[in-house]
């Protein structure tokens, strides 16, 4: 389970110490300016954590109160944003676990920060939920200009989201870079189906990955495609099929990190 | 800061706890402020089973057997003696002390002469004289009674004066005067009972304050005149003495109830004592979880990750828990202001509080108010040394069950170590927080329990261990690391 994930999100929110490096959040250094560092930040860790016996509403009130900016309508604006005006008077504890990711959001954003970190934000959600906190976040980004900042071991949510990827494994970054062009680097894979692979064998050099008796699969750029076809057709073998094999993010992760099993 | 202040109070404020907790403390000062209300009400005699016992005892005695006779006189005087105050048992208290001290001995008599002697004269005579008493007590004059005691009195008084011109050395000089300072006070107090309409009885205020004044006045004149002076313990006997006498003669005098506990302003004045340990456990229960529960239900990391630093979120709950002292404090002085006026009237709250003062050897008129607020001056260091320690407990350990058992424990052991130093000797427990914390024990020149203490002393013990207490705390809490929580 510890791959390092939530302990960078403690190190960057301040909640841990850091022993070496430094973290600094809109040009602040957070250990040393760590009011002025935190002020344009807002964060959900683990679970959204709130006050169980107060309502929605008193508990955005009561970030609120910390906050010299933000008003009453900011309140209600935000509450309109996570779509709880109905339930916002109720207690926390008759919520869903949906909705308390929601109210989490909400007065995660309530101070119009421009950083907003999640750690694990899906965790625990139902499918629709995770589709609502998903388009939620999409929508935070395009209309409150936020950069949001996502801890996840669910690669496909990562994949909807995100535009950057930084991947950590035992605690070291072995990547940072844009979704595209992690996927890019990566060579493509391709299909092929032929009558026998006993033939393909014999004629061509590259490593291949046998699926059966009939299909393989070979790593290659696509300009290579015509000239692997060609030497196939120049073996006599019959070529039935060929076609090019998606890369999930999940499939560049494992590459990345040796096939290791994710947790 | 004072954003934080309000959110803590909020959030504290809104919990149920401590409302459950209020409602308890109601209901048990209704109770106390009750039972105390149905003491003064209880007749202490109960005259049915002593008649009964009595019956079933003369059953099997026999009046002409001439070893019996002597116990069959007792039982029969205690049986007539019970029948007759039963008969004025819903009468005032008085007759029944009268009947006690002075009709049983008559009764008695003619027991005696009727079963013993066989003597017909003496008999009458006794019966005479039991019959006169009788119709005096019919009559409700029971200033003749006073009357009659204050004439046997002064025969003894002079008695004891002729005695004294004869003494033969300087002891037995001193054994008489003894006696006539006795003397002197009975006649005082029989004729305060004149003055101040103040019949016989046992329960009533005035009749203990005729008690008390009594043995505090003679044990005054004791230490007075001892040569052990020094002694800590009989000094502290000694101005608790001069205490009780001065407000007792006060509350003599001018028939008034200063001293009286039983009284809505007594118990009021007593508030901070009878309802200390719910002071405590109010407070302990919200500075012990300001904390901890953050931490257990992982809120912690919202706060910590707003704008503000460690320590002035630590300062604000600290702050918080002190504002919440004071309105516990404030609801239970109000809640046993209410429930005393209530169930014992309003009128006494009127009357000023008396205070006897040892640097002026004299009483001291002060406001309710006043004193209330003065009392709990004195009182604070014990609250605020205990929210305190729940409240460090609670930070360095973030467990809210140890630091509320921790702090109640400390605060039961806090009397027994004060005790137990005192019974060992252990005059160097002063330098501990626990003999210092109640201030009110050195207020008007009082004694403390321990030697050599002052109010400055006591004051500056108590910021000390505060300090003990408070500095790791913050620095603990500044340094930790918040990891899975």
């Amino acid at each position: 389970m510890e791959r390092g994930k939530t302990t960078t999100i403690k190190l960057i929110l301040g909640l841990q110490n850091i022993t070496s490096g430094t973290v600094s959040i809109n040009g602040k250094d957070i250990e040393k300016d760590f009011t002025k560092a935190i002020r344009k930040v807002g964060a959900i860790i683990e679970n959204p954590d709130l006050y169980m016996y107060l309502s929605g509403y008193e508990n955005l009130k009561l970030v609120a109160n910390m906050y010299e900016e933000v008003s009453k309508q900011r309140i209600e604006e935000v509450v309109k944003l996570v779509r709880l005006e109905k339930r916002i008077k109720d207690k926390v504890s008759k919520y869903s676990l949906g909705m308390r990711q929601r109210l989490g959001v909400a007065q995660a954003i309530l101070h119009k920060p421009n950083l907003l970190i999640l750690d694990e934000p899906t965790n625990g959600l139902d499918p629709e939920g995770i589709k609502e906190l998903r388009e939620l976040l999409k929508d935070l980004a395009k209309k409150e200009k936020m950069a949001i900042f996502i801890s996840s071991h669910n690669l496909a949510e990562i994949e909807t989201l995100c535009n950057k990827v930084c991947i950590i494994q035992n605690g070291e970054v072995i990547e940072t870079t844009d979704l595209k062009k992690v996927k890019q680097e990566v060579k493509t894979h391709y299909q092929i189906e032929v009558d026998s692979i006993e033939k393909v064998k014999q004629c061509i050099q590259e490593e291949l990955e046998i699926k059966n008796e009939t299909q393989f699969v070979i790593q290659m750029k696509k300009e290579q495609v015509p000239q692997i076809v060609k030497k196939l057709v120049e073996s006599n073998i019959k070529v039935y099929e060929i076609h090019e094999k998606q890369m999930s993010l999940e499939d560049v992760f494992l590459k990345k990190t040796g096939g290791n099993q994710i947790d | 800061m004072i954003s934080l202040i309000k959110n803590e109070l909020i959030k504290i404020l809104k919990k149920k706890n401590i409302y459950i907790t209020l409602l308890i403390t109601l209901a048990f000062m209704i109770a106390s402020n009750l039972i105390y209300q149905a003491q003064e009400n209880i007749i202490w005699y109960a005259a049915d089973v002593d008649i009964e016992t009595y019956e079933s005892m003369l059953e099997e005695l026999d009046s002409e057997n001439k070893q019996e006779v002597d116990d069959y006189i007792r039982y029969k005087t205690e049986l007539e003696t019970a029948k007759l105050k039963k008969n004025y048992e819903k009468e005032t208290p008085w007759k029944t002390q009268i009947i006690d001290e002075k009709i049983s001995e008559f009764i008695e008599q003619m027991n005696y002469y009727q079963y013993k002697e066989k003597n017909k004269d003496e008999f009458e005579k006794a019966k005479k004289q039991y019959e006169d008493t009788i119709k005096k007590l019919n009559e409700e004059d029971w200033r003749y009674f006073v009357k009659k005691d204050l004439e046997q009195n002064r025969e003894n008084l002079q008695k004891q004066e002729q005695l004294r011109t004869v003494a033969q050395n300087a002891q037995e000089k001193q054994i008489i005067e003894d006696q006539i300072y006795q003397l002197q006070l009975e006649e005082q107090i029989l004729n305060w009972r004149l003055e101040k309409d103040i019949p016989y009885g046992y329960a009533d205020y005035h009749n203990t304050c005729l008690v008390k004044y009594q043995s505090a006045k003679l044990q005054i004149r004791m230490y007075e005149k001892a040569n052990n002076q020094e002694d800590y313990s009989q000094k502290q006997e000694y101005y608790n003495n001069l205490e009780i006498a001065a407000i007792t003669q006060h509350d003599i005098e001018h028939k008034t109830n200063s001293g009286n506990a039983g009284t809505a302003q007594g118990m009021l004045k007593d508030v901070y004592n009878s309802f200390e340990i719910f002071i405590i456990i109010m407070i302990v229960m919200i500075a012990g979880t300001m904390v901890s529960e953050e931490f257990s239900k992982g809120t912690i990391k919202l706060l910590l990750i707003k704008p503000y630093k460690r320590s002035t979120i630590l300062a604000a709950k600290l702050i918080s828990s002190f504002i919440i002292l004071l309105l516990v404090i404030a609801l239970i002085v109000g809640m046993q202001f209410i429930v005393g006026g209530i169930i014992k009237g309003f009128d006494s709250f009127a009357n000023p509080v008396m205070i006897y003062n040892h640097h002026t050897n004299g009483l001291q008129e002060m406001g309710m108010l006043g004193y209330l607020g003065i009392t709990l001056l004195g009182k604070l260091p014990i609250y605020i040394s205990l929210m305190v320690l729940a409240f460090a407990i609670s930070t360095i350990f973030t467990n809210s069950a140890l630091s509320i058992a921790i702090t109640l424990l400390g605060y039961m052991g806090s009397s027994l170590v004060n005790t137990l130093g005192l019974a060992l000797k252990l005059n160097w427990l002063k330098f501990f927080i626990t003999p210092n914390w109640d201030l009110t024990q050195q207020f008007f020149g009082r004694l403390p329990d321990y030697e050599g203490l002052s109010i400055g002393f006591s004051v500056a013990i108590v910021v000390v261990y505060l300090l003990i207490m408070l500095v790791p705390t913050f620095i603990v809490f500044k340094k930790k690391n918040i990891k899975n929580i």
